[in-house]
């Protein structure tokens, strides 16, 4: 089974600044973890502008844009992956995001379930295989006429379509019932 | 119209019926078509008014995940499809997510003027 999807940008120590946050998702109360999507966002926004604004000048306008870029795909990835995390299995959901020259990272990593790895396989050959803006349009349109519509992959197209991101996943699939596996969602944006 | 206004701890959306304005205040990261669904609905019934022009303020919008740019989007394509109104929308520059989605809606519904402050 295929495990890398898209280009997959390996992180590299090497030249860069990065920024590791590490949560667990409780089972206890589905509205304090979702609380911690913004507040996790929030915090990497702020922290990574200052990482950014210490490499080069910036104006306000920049530094304002920046920094809601990076909340904005922050929270996205964070919602996406408490919606997937397998609670049972891991309730861990592992945040990077690093910053190389002109270029944010991030990389998020959750287990998910045996099951959602296939149709989310499915998902992203269609994410990659055709035109964002075009794909985001055309998912919309088709949420309009489903009462209960699934907005699977419309964040992640309004990543790519309104901040010109590129998006890539590794999968780390255990074939052993009693192991998990794992995603990891990369994510590249020029600042 | 049943519900002209939502109001929680850290959002709120509300419709003015002299001014013919939906006001959209904070952060919307609600999870999913569920928790949108009484958005949703209040926006349905603007829709349905067939008003010659629907303002939207977004002014004080800070924070809108995909979630909600889906629940707006539905707005936007109903009026579309009921062929009544003219959408307005009072957007500003200091919250940059809107210099970026908000073209979106005017795609969708192409004499959408969105007036950025």
């Amino acid at each position: 089974m295929k495990s890398v999807y898209g280009n997959f940008v390996e992180f590299d120590l090497g030249d860069s600044e990065f920024l590791d946050v590490a949560v667990s998702m409780s089972s206890d109360s589905v509205e304090s973890d979702w609380r911690k999507n913004s507040l996790c966002a929030e915090f990497i926004a702020k922290y990574m502008l200052n990482t950014i604004e210490a490499h080069r000048q910036t104006s306000n306008v920049e530094s304002r844009d920046i920094k809601d870029a990076i909340n904005y795909i922050a929270n996205e990835l964070f919602e996406n992956a408490v919606k997937f995390t397998a609670l049972a299995n891991n309730r861990a959901i592992s945040f990077r995001v690093v910053n190389v020259r002109d270029v944010v990272r991030f990389y998020v990593r959750n287990s998910i379930e045996q099951d959602r790895i296939e149709p989310f396989q499915k998902l992203i050959d269609e994410l990659l295989g055709g035109d964002a803006t075009e794909m985001y349009f055309q998912r919309i349109e088709a949420n309009e006429s489903t009462e209960s519509s699934s907005t699977s992959g419309l964040g992640y197209l309004s990543i790519m379509n309104d901040y010109d991101a590129d998006i890539a996943w590794k999968f780390d699939i255990s074939l052993d019932a009693d192991t998990t596996s794992y995603v990891t969602t990369m994510i590249q944006i020029d600042v | 119209m049943d519900v002209t206004e939502i109001i929680e701890s850290n959002y709120s959306i509300s419709f003015d019926a002299d001014s013919s304005t939906v006001k959209c205040n904070g952060y919307f990261r609600l999870r999913g078509s569920e928790e949108y669904a009484p958005m949703s609905n209040m926006l349905n019934d603007v829709a349905d008014l067939k008003l010659d022009v629907v303002n939207m303020d977004l002014t004080e919008l800070e924070f809108l995940n995909s979630s909600g740019i889906n629940t707006l989007s539905k707005f936007v394509l109903r009026l579309r499809k009921i062929g009544a109104s003219k959408l307005v929308i009072a957007a500003t520059e200091q919250y940059p997510w809107q210099k970026k989605s908000l073209r979106n809606f005017q795609k969708l519904l192409p004499e959408t003027e969105i007036r950025f402050s």
